[in-house]
């Protein structure tokens, strides 16, 4: 096997980079989307929930209470261009563009890059059902605020570095 | 060369470039495992069956011999948690002899005090899953846990989905309120994220199956 395989400390999760979260307070690589949530620009108690699928670039905005967005019609709102720069911002351009498995087609990926590189054909437009399953990702990451706090050692935390182990 | 502290002994740098007896085999051992629960055990191929088997001899002079033994061959298909459990005890124990041999080859070298001279009271593993107030710790969670890791040795790393890996969200939900269960919640919640991130895995992709196993 080679080393990385046989490292008890392998790096699996890049660090995430440090990022504002005031428009976009949650953005994630999963379940086959870069999904997230984006604070609404006019009204402060409302949210959009935002996704694009790997592959297809399929697309879907709407409010936490599956309001549809008005901006997503046949082609990506800002919430959603918010989201992709934000994931830039946590991900590396890099890694944000092979998990949606844009083609780069030329120079450095960027999120002018990946954005151009989505929007070539133009996009479907999906249904608004992934809100809910977000939206509860974007909570139970809310909820590690509320564990009690506790000043005991946690040495666990040392198989997950928060920066980069030398292999 | 001359060790820093007063003490002013020599540290015997020869000694640490010798072989160890065994410790090959010993890590041979662990690596077969680990490259069977790349496939999972679900259904196990010969080259899996032979990696189980090569665990279980690595210990066949030990109290688990039979234990390990019997879950080796049960392991094709019909394994039970306990038969897991006894697996990794196992493994456990076989990297366990790989530490305890590398140490001894380091306090040889260096002439200090080895761990087993600080006193094994520094190891605060058995106290995982109690509760503060001594109470039973919460078996069902525990229980539930313990599922969920044998599911994935089943199912294997190549074999994941996004179902069966967030399966642990709830019973880490569940688990990370309770301080005397955030240490246990912590290596769950941080494992499953790494194999959200990895899945589903393409044939390809590399897998970190030493890390993972530990895990």
């Amino acid at each position: 096997m080679p080393d990385w395989e046989k490292s008890s400390t392998a790096r699996v999760i890049p660090p995430a980079r440090p990022r504002k979260l005031a428009k976009v307070p949650f953005v994630e690589l999963a379940d086959g989307r870069l999904q997230g949530v984006v604070s609404s620009g006019s009204d402060i108690g409302r949210v959009y929930v935002s996704s694009v699928a790997a592959g297809a670039y399929t697309f879907a905005c709407s409010t936490n209470n599956n309001r549809p967005c008005g901006g997503a019609r046949g082609s990506f709102c800002h919430h959603i261009l918010a989201l992709i720069n934000e994931a830039v911002l946590q991900y590396g351009a890099e890694r944000v563009a092979r998990y949606l498995r844009v083609e780069i087609a030329a120079g450095e990926p960027s999120t002018q890059a990946i954005i151009a590189g989505m929007s070539a054909t133009p996009p479907p437009q999906g249904h608004t059902g992934a809100a809910a399953p977000v939206f509860s990702r974007f909570l139970r990451h809310l909820a590690y605020l509320e564990l009690a706090p506790t000043t005991a050692p946690l040495p666990e935390m040392q198989w997950f570095p928060p920066t980069p182990v030398v292999a | 060369m001359v060790s820093a502290d007063s003490c002013g002994g020599l540290m015997r740098a020869d000694l640490l470039a010798g072989t160890i007896a065994g410790l090959d085999d010993a890590l041979a051992a662990v690596d077969a495992f680990d490259r069977v629960l790349v496939a999972g055990l679900f259904r196990p191929q010969p080259a899996q069956a032979a990696g189980l088997t090569q665990l279980a001899h690595a210990v066949a002079g030990t109290p688990l011999a039979s234990r390990v033994a019997e879950a080796a061959e049960k392991a094709a298909g019909a394994a039970g948690e306990d038969h897991f459990v006894a697996l990794a005890a196992a493994r456990t124990a076989v990297l366990g002899s790989v530490h305890d041999a590398l140490m001894t080859q380091v306090t040889a070298a260096t002439g200090r005090p080895g761990p087993a001279e600080i006193g094994p009271a520094e190891i605060g593993a058995a106290e995982i899953g109690t509760s503060p107030g001594g109470g039973p710790p919460a078996a069902n969670l525990l229980q539930a846990g313990r599922c969920w890791l044998s599911d994935l040795a089943r199912s294997g790393w190549r074999g994941l989905d996004h179902d069966l890996v967030s399966g642990s969200a709830q019973l880490v939900s569940a688990m990370l309120p309770d301080p005397a269960l955030r240490r246990l919640a912590t290596l769950l919640d941080g494992f499953a994220a790494e194999l959200a991130v990895a899945c589903p895995s393409a044939a390809g992709e590399r897998i970190p199956a030493r890390r993972w196993a530990d895990l």
